[in-house]
């Protein structure tokens, strides 16, 4: 399926800034299941710097500076992603939890894409025990590990609400627990700190959604904005296997990666650093829409 | 390590000094070591189990004891004198006042002879070289990893493992420039080496302040010793740094957090020794892939970086995304090359507490050498077996984080298995079950102890010693020959037992030739060192600024007080004198009287003198004084920050509400001494670079404002000869006034000496024209050849002043200047400190 992918941020701000630096993770890349066939980013007004970078992961960053004073900053995407469905993993054939934690924690690797980066709390994912209590009830003894996190993701799917707005990006998954409500952010960064809990490695996945459902299917949740989901590391064969705790489903066709990190810090859409003691305001709107799809041309609609 | 164990001498029991035998025969070592007794089971540094003087101890001991008992106590008082003198400070976080407190300094030092030192120094270089190593593969090739000499998750679970930074290869080449190792001696006598310090160590600059404390307080006994001195090493340190970037040239900053932080003495100390600019994040700013420092005259670009600062703060975009200490694109700017940083950003990966039990692994592996310093025992619970080894042995164990950060769901990041409650038993064996990662277990090692002065006699105290290595050359290193010692105040000797250091100590390495007779350290001051003059930082500039306009308005307050206690006395205490009532109208104008505050004149006195809540009074404006002092501590010399710092304590002291009038006087008077002391040491101690100019320009504007306030209060409105009188006294003018005019205080000679007679130093018009002076030396005043608004208002208001006459001087003109005045201030903010960036173009590129 190809898509054509458009988002824009804008941002708005009370009294103009005079100068101010930036970092956007807005870029996708070539991935397993997923070809980038054009993304352009731009950025008005235009920057007086600005310069790319892979980062660590193998994300994108686009960075860039300001330096006239200015009272909005937008931020446009425009991209044709194609993505591939590729063939879902067996779960029943993944090796045990119990085995899967020995094999990362005495991994060799510290490439980008080693288990070692998944397994250890991170800026926004402290460990949390009641998290870790909640999520080894999926996890009995020698359960396959894909097994378990997919009762873990159901498990979570069922007992929180998704009510956009309770939570911000800012939110620590402790409080969306407690709280048992939030956004994609939430239920990924507490699926991912319920797993770490156990020792398993996650990781976390920034990306859209298809906006309108194929014929005859729900429309899913969180297509209006950037969405997150988890990925699991599901011992060296299988690898990484992406899960979304906020619809209850394994990533799929329907799902297109933007960046990949630890946590929503890694991979925060458009970081800036601004000096400014006026307020601001911030718009999102995304659109995913299939190439050919009969919703093709619509425009883009504002949301938050 | 067989030559680390110091033979007990029998030199004590030959020069007859045993303590055993002779205590209180011998007026200085009985009074030393008479009563002296090793702790039980702990190896102790001065005196061996059967009493007997080890190393170069009899030596020291002797030499003290030529001073005498008196002479010894006095010799110990006068180092923390010195101490206390030179402003060393440290800060303590939890502290709600922030309060300052000095650093206690034991007298004694630790002695280290010549021969224990080569292995000693021989060990921490080669743990630096094997650092360096470790941190070049980690963010290089990876080779470590890959090979199974390290699992992946031995670093990927440190939070000072910084994926940004993966790839990067430094500017200079190294990672590391400051290394420091934490060493403790054990119960047999081998030195272990405790911790690797690879982030960004503290603690050298103390010692050099505790050098110049002791060498100072015992001159004769540390000549006598062959001391050997601390200063080439900071040189090395320096040199090196410089000679990277542009040589002689180099503008190196110093990167601290901030006064805030614990350890900002230090850095302020350092960066006035080594002649490196202080600058905290907010000073700092990148552009084009470059750093530069805001400063008042523009941009200036920035060659090196020493980092005080922890690397995940140190780039709000890349690293902690919250971070307001940091600098916006500093890992781009290192990233492209175009800044060295020093420790390179991430280099405190090292410090894992999970890498120490694989130390013997990785010096065969990188450097084919066995460790010279053995590592404290140390497991790692992210293995098996380690694991295991760590839950049959628990009680035994020290249990601590394997990381930089908290263990989690634990209250404590290192506790000995037998001294935990059931509690924290459970969750630390349930943590090391499930998330061994996060854990290690350590030996409870115990530590050496070495006298330490309680004020009356010695006693053994456990310590920690601190060892700095700077990188020199292309692949070399040096040591620096001394040390901080941190010593416990717990009796117990057990590793686990010691917390941050209740005190410090000196650490003399004693040389077997005779070190220069210079090895007593030159004042920092005159260290032949270069520093660029013309780098004011922005902020620097402003808290100079700020600070000069506190003092100046604390003087005039006090001033203004002093004349509504006179006139108090003198009228017998009657407060409803209409001069009485001026006064105080006057202060509430002012802001040092609460416009709403209700009493007797007497009680608004103590008020302002003493209530935290006037904004205007004394608490605030000399507290406020004290906070732009600190901030720049690198800029002032230390008697003049101690002067700031004592005015701000005399006014700190609660209590003045029983105070007596002629007391409170007394008070005031204190207080203006004290100003006149700053005022005076200010003058005579700062050259007139532009930092001085900053601080005049402060006091001119706000010595220009409080006179023109005073002429509008008590010699234009319904002026009487008391209140005439009172402008006067207030303004400081009475003598001139008296020269030159012998009569009683008319209206328009007042007004014209008071606000345009230039030849008064007391006069607005005086003050204008220095402000205008100041004006025309500081940079960039001038832009395309023309005057920039700033200059422009204040050669108006200047030439305004000049051309007026007294007779015609209403209100409406004092108002009119106070709010030119209030502009230009103003505009020096504008201009000079927060730095509008379309005034500031980075200068030329080179």
């Amino acid at each position: 399926m190809i898509y054509e992918l458009r988002q824009e941020t804008r941002y708005t701000y009370a009294a103009a800034i005079p100068y101010s630096s930036h970092v956007a993770r807005l870029l996708p890349v070539d991935r397993p299941g997923q070809t980038v066939r054009r993304a352009t980013l731009s950025i008005t007004p235009e920057p007086a710097e600005r310069g790319e970078t892979t980062d660590f992961f193998g994300n994108r960053i686009c960075h860039f500076a300001l330096d006239r004073p200015h009272d909005a900053l937008v931020v446009r995407l425009d991209a044709e992603v194609e993505v591939t469905p590729t063939d879902p993993y067996l779960a029943a054939l993944t090796p045990p939890a119990e085995e899967v934690r020995v094999l990362a924690a005495s991994s060799d690797d510290l490439g980008p894409a080693s288990p070692a980066h998944g397994l250890f709390a991170s800026p926004s994912v402290p460990l949390d025990a009641a998290i870790t209590g909640y999520a080894a009830l999926s996890f009995p003894a020698r359960r396959p590990v894909l097994v378990g996190a997919i009762d873990l993701m159901k498990r979570i799917k069922a007992d929180f609400d998704y009510v956009p707005g309770a939570t911000d990006a800012y939110t620590s998954p402790s409080d969306a627990f407690v709280a048992r409500e939030g956004v994609c952010q939430d239920f990924a960064q507490v699926m991912i700190a319920g797993l770490r809990g156990l020792a398993l490695p996650a990781r976390y996945v920034s990306g859209y959604l298809r906006t309108e459902p194929p014929p005859g299917r729900a429309r899913l949740e969180g297509a209006d904005a950037t969405h997150a989901w988890v990925e699991v590391w599901c011992g060296d064969e299988a690898g990484w296997v992406g899960l979304d705790p906020t619809n209850g489903i394994a990533a799929g066709e329907d799902h297109l990666i933007l960046a990949i990190g630890r946590d929503y810090s890694d991979v925060s859409p458009l970081d800036g650093v601004i000096v400014t003691s006026g307020a601001h305001s911030l718009t999102v709107a995304v659109d995913v829409v299939p190439l050919s799809g009969a919703s093709g041309k619509r425009q883009l609609k504002a949301v938050e | 390590m067989s030559t680390l164990q110091p033979d007990p001498t029998a030199a004590g029991r030959d020069a007859g000094h045993d303590s055993s035998h002779d205590s209180g025969h011998d007026s200085g070592l009985g009074l030393l070591t008479g009563d002296y007794r090793p702790l039980a089971g702990a190896y102790d540094e001065m005196m061996a189990p059967d009493g007997t003087l080890r190393g170069p101890w009899p030596a020291f001991l002797k030499r003290l004891g030529e001073l005498g008992e008196e002479g010894v106590r006095e010799a110990f008082a006068g180092a923390e004198q010195q101490l206390k003198n030179s402003g060393v400070f440290f800060r303590v976080y939890d502290d709600p006042v922030g309060a300052e407190r000095p650093w206690p300094l034991t007298p004694v030092p630790l002695l280290i002879s010549a021969s224990e030192w080569a292995e000693l120094s021989a060990g921490a270089i080669q743990r630096a070289r094997l650092a360096e190593a470790l941190v070049a593969d980690v963010y290089g090739p990876g080779q470590l990893v890959r090979d199974g000499v390290l699992p992946a998750a031995a670093i990927a679970g440190s939070p000072d493992f910084l994926r940004p930074l993966v790839g990067v290869t430094p500017k200079g080449g190294r990672f590391l420039r400051f290394f420091a190792v934490d060493l403790g001696r054990g119960p047999d006598g081998q030195w272990w080496a405790l911790s690797d310090r690879a982030q960004a160590p503290s603690g050298a600059g103390y010692a050099l302040e505790n050098r110049l404390a002791v060498t100072r307080a015992l001159p004769e006994v540390a000549r006598g010793l062959n001391v050997e001195r601390l200063a080439p090493f900071f040189q090395a340190f320096r040199d090196d740094l410089a000679a990277l970037n542009a040589g002689a040239e180099a503008r190196v900053g110093l990167l601290t957090p901030g006064r805030l932080n614990e350890t900002y003495f230090e850095h302020a100390y350092l960066a006035r020794y080594l002649g490196f600019l202080l600058v905290e994040g907010g000073d700092l700013t990148v552009r084009d892939d470059a750093v530069y420092v805001r400063t008042v005259s523009g941009l200036k670009r920035i060659d090196a970086l020493w980092r005080r600062l922890d690397s995940d703060f140190a780039d709000p975009l890349e690293l902690r995304t919250a971070s307001a200490l940091g600098v916006p694109g500093l890992v781009q700017a290192v990233r492209s090359g175009r800044v060295d940083v020093t420790n390179a950003l991430g280099s405190g990966v090292a410090e894992s507490r999970a890498l120490m039990g694989f130390m013997p692994t990785l010096c065969r592996h990188l450097l084919g050498e066995k460790l010279i310093l053995s590592n404290l025992a140390t497991w790692w619970c992210g293995q098996e077996e380690e694991r295991q080894e760590v839950l049959d042995r628990f009680d035994r164990m020290a249990i601590a984080s394997a990381f930089s950060n908290a263990l989690p769901g634990l209250p404590f990041w290192s506790r000995l298995g037998a001294a935990m409650s059931k509690d924290e038993r459970e969750a630390a064996r349930a943590l090391i079950e499930t998330r061994g990662l996060d854990v290690v277990g350590q030996e409870n090692v115990g530590l050496s102890t070495m006298p330490v002065w309680d004020g009356a006699r010695l006693v053994p105290k456990p310590f920690v010693l601190r060892l700095f290595v700077a990188a020199v050359g292309d692949d070399d290193w040096t040591v620096m020959p001394g040390g901080f010692c941190r010593i416990s105040g717990a009796g117990d000797a057990r590793l686990v037992s010691m917390q941050q250091g209740a005190e410090t100590a000196d650490v003399w390495v004693l040389s077997d030739t005779p070190v220069k007779e210079t090895s007593l350290l030159p004042q920092p001051d005159r260290v032949a060192i270069r520093r660029s003059t013309g780098t004011l930082p922005s902020r620097s500039a402003d808290n100079l600024y700020w600070l000069a306009r506190y003092l100046e308005r604390a003087e005039g307050t006090l001033r203004l007080l002093r004349a509504l206690i006179n006139r108090l006395v003198e009228a017998g205490g009657d407060g409803d004198q209409p001069i009485v009532r001026a006064l105080i109208d006057h202060l509430r104008f002012m802001g040092a009287i609460e416009t709403e505050s209700e009493g007797t004149p007497v009680d608004l006195i103590a008020a302002a003198l003493s209530d935290p809540a006037s904004p205007s009074g004394l608490p605030a404006l000399t507290g406020a004084a004290r906070a732009s002092g600190s901030a720049i501590r690198d800029r002032l010399a230390p008697d003049a920050f101690r002067a700031v710092t004592e005015i701000a304590a005399l006014f700190e002291a609660t209590g003045r509400q029983r105070l007596t009038p002629a007391q409170m006087l007394d008070e005031v008077n204190h207080g203006l001494r004290r100003i006149a002391a700053f005022a005076g040491l200010a003058a005579e101690n700062m050259n007139r670079a532009m930092g001085w100019r900053f601080l005049d320009l402060g006091r001119r504007i706000e010595r220009a404002l409080a006179t023109a306030a005073v002429v509008r209060s008590f010699a234009l409105e319904a002026p009487s000869t008391e209140t005439l009188d009172l402008a006067l006294e207030a303004g400081d003018s009475q003598i001139t006034y008296r020269w030159r005019y012998v009569m009683r205080p008319a209206p328009l000679p007042v007004i014209d000496l008071l606000m345009l007679d230039d030849a008064n130093p007391r006069s607005v018009a005086f003050q204008m024209a220095r402000i205008v002076e100041h004006l025309e030396a500081l940079p960039a005043t001038r832009l395309d050849g023309r005057p920039v608004e700033l200059l422009r208002l204040a050669r108006k208001l200047d030439a305004r002043i000049a051309n007026t006459a007294a007779e015609k001087m209403s209100v409406r003109d004092i108002d009119k200047i106070t709010r030119r005045l209030l502009r230009l201030s103003g505009l020096v903010t504008d201009r000079f400190f927060t730095q509008r960036p379309s005034d500031a173009r980075p200068e030329e590129l080179e």
